[in-house]
């Protein structure tokens, strides 16, 4: 295997992995602060990536501004469905939850078809060029959008770290019991928090989506990947998260290139499942 | 007591209508079709339901009625052994395999168990899937011309390749199925499953040895699915990785749930349901499986204890009427 | 011999020390008690000793045998049962079904019995019904016995708690704040129940706050505080001890 090729899988790997990376923290967000399994958040990455390309590609509108605006609506989305529906199961176990998610996937990815066709499109670039490094090439756009996720996670990081809201999060997720009783309002954290992470996934769609083609059924194996991610990285740890997705997308991008892409799958699962097994609350995991 | 009574009355009546059922219709081929798959789907969910008891959700049931539809035809195919034969091996070897990676499994808790069943649920297809593999499981394009059994016993010929002779094979699997789970529900070892689920601590320090009943338990459910695998594989005499694709795990488990996890009427009302909604939207395309996620969507929030609890509910109401 | 042992046992989650070094035993037929302010460590030595943790180090000797390092369920096995705190039961059983639970250990579960309910079995089934009766009356929740548990008032929760220990025919039984939440008439019932399990040659081990109930019922107490044992000895001793008063006013 020559440099080139190796640095370009690596590239590649490296820009997988933080789109990846996105979608996991958003869910572990969810799951940290709700303690709620949601089954669907593939489905937002995917609503997240179709509004771009409508916005962008269809209507022929601003790609930065549809970017903002794709977090907000999907925002808004997610406050919605925490507050019609996840808001009413919590409290009733595990199964409600899950099968409510469920019938979300069923929903949300049938009416994409059924919308959106099944014909796989594109986010076209808005940035054209490329740099080479080591025989490899790296394109502005590639680049702008890994710079973008990074900055992403970091402000999210931040912001859980700094801001009074975000730190109200954090300490939900810690014990919920301690944090209403300092006076914190835990339902509203809750719609925050299925808001932002449901962001999060929208904001990974639409960057995806101008690196890769979009379908409406790309919800589901984007789920899988965020919940291998969130299992090795720990529920609830954002740097968990960003590792766990690097490490995901190396292999997605080493394994599947130098294999089979289904290789890749069943690494990823075997992992998932041998992780779990030695340490049943995944790596950084706590008792939940 | 009256109750009990008229429930085993019900079952009855079930039982000889489901008998009935082809001279009812006339052998209507396709009737006898979506029964034989109501047969399936019933005996799926229902060995899915025995793990749920437990507190359970396991997403590799689907993946375990693959090796048993996969042993079977390969044993069938390949070296041309019995479909009366390959059948229970092809069981046997889900339920062994069960047992091998339940150990591991059944150490997992509550949230992390349903990801790890999935995880398993998928890594079983792809492993039928890989190219590597492919002259031997046929890969993506699957196995072919699993033909149905021939059955010759005291002087009568029975050819299952007849839908009429399938249909009563699956019917009976099926019931039986039922039934076993039914008793065993019933029985202490019902309590032990529940209990598991209720209290898990509480279970081990009255001297219930967890990881053993879990385990058991998890290989006898999946050696149900491949049976019903098995069965499968034979009547359809084609199969493919995506036959045992993760949403043939979700349809069980929302039969679960739409039924009701209390008895095993919720099971069996709700794989009997769904089937038959499937077939009758299946025109509809896509717009079924949104209209399926409608209805688990409003099961879930305003009939948490799925069908089975209407009956209890309209009595409630009668009363709460005549009052 | 004693029955129960505890030898130099310790307890560190990470670098918390929750039990250090604590010695102690209990004798065939007695009532011990072991109290201390919270936090003492008093639970998380329970469970040590009913198998959910492992000590970090020491000994678990029981009937002769160490048990520091088996499942709670072969500890039930052995005799030695405990009770939970209230919230443990089996919520959505009656509370006769809660009783039957308890016997798993005494009922053998047989697959083919189960599945087309044998003769043997309906009578086995039958004989635990009949023993499960007679715990319930003597816990006082006979009238009770088709209640579901979660709808039973809370002192009788505990009582039921305790009547699933004794459906597991202990030896050693140990009861973990048995009358904590009880009103004075509640826990007076509940001393004269005590008693009448220790007169069935059952050894009773115990964790309470309540010390009238203590000093009132058990014959030896053991005192934690900190993790760490702090006096051993009969109540007259335990009630004069300086550093146990101390303990005791110094957390009020």
């Amino acid at each position: 295997m020559t440099l080139d090729v190796f640095v370009q899988m690596g590239i590649t790997g490296i820009t997988l992995g933080l789109m990846y990376a996105l979608v996991a923290i958003g869910l572990s967000l969810i799951f940290g602060i709700m303690r709620v399994v949601n089954y669907a958040h593939g489905e937002l990455f995917m609503l997240g990536a179709y509004f771009l390309y409508y916005w962008f590609s269809v209507w022929g509108l601003p790609y930065w501004v549809g970017l903002v605006v794709s977090a907000v609506v999907l925002f808004l989305v997610g406050v919605a469905l925490q507050v019609t529906l996840f808001r009413p199961l919590l409290g009733r176990g595990l199964l409600p939850a899950l099968a409510l998610s469920l019938a979300l996937i069923f929903i949300i990815s049938s009416a994409g078809l059924l919308a959106f066709g099944t014909v796989m499109r594109g986010i076209p670039s808005v940035v054209v060029g490329r740099i080479d490094i080591f025989g490899a090439s790296l394109t502005y756009e590639r680049l702008i959008i890994s710079v973008l996720a990074v900055l992403v996670i970091w402000g999210l990081f931040t912001f859980l770290q700094k801001t009074k809201i975000g730190m109200a999060m954090r300490a939900v997720a810690e014990d919920p019991d301690t944090a209403s009783l300092q006076g914190i309002n835990t339902g509203r954290i809750h719609y925050i928090a299925f808001g932002f992470g449901s962001s999060l996934a929208a904001v990974s769609g639409c960057l995806l989506g101008t690196l890769m083609s979009i379908v409406p059924t790309m919800g589901f194996p984007m789920t899988i990947k965020a919940f291998m991610i969130v299992i090795m990285g720990g529920l609830g740890s954002v740097p968990g998260a960003l590792l766990g997705g690097l490490i995901i997308g190396l292999i997605d991008s080493f394994v599947g290139t130098l294999l089979a892409s289904e290789i890749a799958y069943i690494m990823g699962f075997l992992a998932i499942f041998v992780i779990l097994v030695f340490k049943p609350l995944g790596l950084f995991g706590r008792e939940w | 007591m009256n109750g009990n009574r008229v429930k085993s009355f019900i079952w009855l009546i079930l039982v000889v209508f489901v008998f009935l059922l082809p001279a009812i219709t006339r052998q209507d081929e396709y009737i006898l079709h979506v029964g034989i798959i109501i047969a399936f789907n019933v005996a799926l969910a229902t060995s899915l339901w025995l793990l749920c008891s437990m507190g359970f959700v396991s997403f590799a049931h689907a993946g375990f009625m693959g090796i048993g539809a996969y042993t079977s035809a390969l044993l069938f195919l390949r070296l041309g052994w019995s479909f009366w034969a390959t059948m229970w091996i092809g069981a046997a070897t889900a339920g062994i395999i069960a047992c091998v990676v339940g150990i591991p499994l059944m150490r997992t808790k509550a949230v992390y168990f349903f990801m790890a069943s999935w995880a398993l649920g998928e890594v079983i297809k792809m492993m039928f899937a890989l190219k590597y593999f492919r002259w031997f499981t046929g890969g993506w394009d699957g196995l072919f011309d699993i033909l149905p059994p021939k059955l010759s016993i005291l002087g009568l010929y029975i050819d299952f390749s007849s839908r009429v002779a399938y249909y009563y094979l699956a019917v009976v699997f099926a019931m039986a199925i039922v039934f076993i789970i039914y008793r065993l529900n019933r029985s202490r070892i019902g309590t032990i499953l529940w209990s598991i689920h209720e209290a898990e601590i509480l279970a081990e320090h009255v001297g219930i040895h967890l990881l053993r009943y879990k385990v058991l338990t998890f290989a006898v459910a999946c050696f149900f699915a491949g049976l019903v695998g098995a069965l499968y594989a034979h009547y359809h005499t084609f199969i493919y990785p995506r036959t045992f694709d993760i949403w043939v795990s979700e349809f069980s488990l929302v039969h679960v749930i739409v039924g009701g996890l209390s008895t095993v009427a919720g099971p069996v009302a709700g794989a009997t349901l769904f089937t038959i909604l499937d077939e009758l939207l299946r025109p509809l395309g896509f717009y079924r499986v949104i209209f399926f996620g409608i209805i688990l969507i409003l099961t879930v929030l305003f009939l948490p204890g799925g069908l089975e609890s209407i009956p209890g509910r309209i009595r409630s109401l009668v009363r709460r009427f005549l009052k | 011999m004693p029955l129960l042992e505890i030898r130099n046992v310790s307890k560190y989650f990470g670098g918390l020390e929750a039990v250090g070094n604590v010695d102690f035993d209990v004798d065939q037929g007695e009532i011990k008690g072991l109290i201390g302010p919270n936090g003492a460590g008093k639970t998380t030595l329970f469970n040590v000793i009913s198998g959910v943790y492992h000590p970090t180090s020491g000994r678990v000797v029981f009937k002769g045998k160490d048990i520091a390092h088996l499942k709670p369920h072969a500890i039930a096995k052995m005799g030695l049962v405990r009770t939970f705190q209230a919230t443990t039961l089996f919520n959505s059983f009656s509370v006769l079904k809660n009783v039957l639970a308890g016997y798993h250990l005494h009922s053998k579960v047989n697959f083919w019995g189960a599945l087309f309910n044998t003769p043997a079995t309906v009578k086995r089934e039958r004989d635990i019904e009949k023993k499960a009766m007679e715990i319930l009356e003597f816990m006082g929740l006979s009238k009770y016995k088709d209640e579901l548990a979660l709808n039973l008032p809370h002192g009788y929760q505990r009582a039921l708690g305790i009547s699933i220990a004794l459906a597991a025919e202990p030896e050693l039984l140990m009861l973990d704040e048995p009358v904590t939440g009880m009103n004075p008439e509640e826990t007076m019932e509940m001393m004269g129940v005590i008693n009448k399990i220790r007169d069935r040659a059952i050894t009773v081990l115990l964790i309470e706050h309540d010390m009238r109930v203590v000093m009132d019922l058990c014959e030896r107490i053991t005192v934690l505080n900190f993790g760490k044992k702090l006096a051993e000895g009969p109540p007259e001793k335990i009630r004069k001890n300086k550093d146990v008063i101390e303990a005791y006013l110094g957390s009020e």
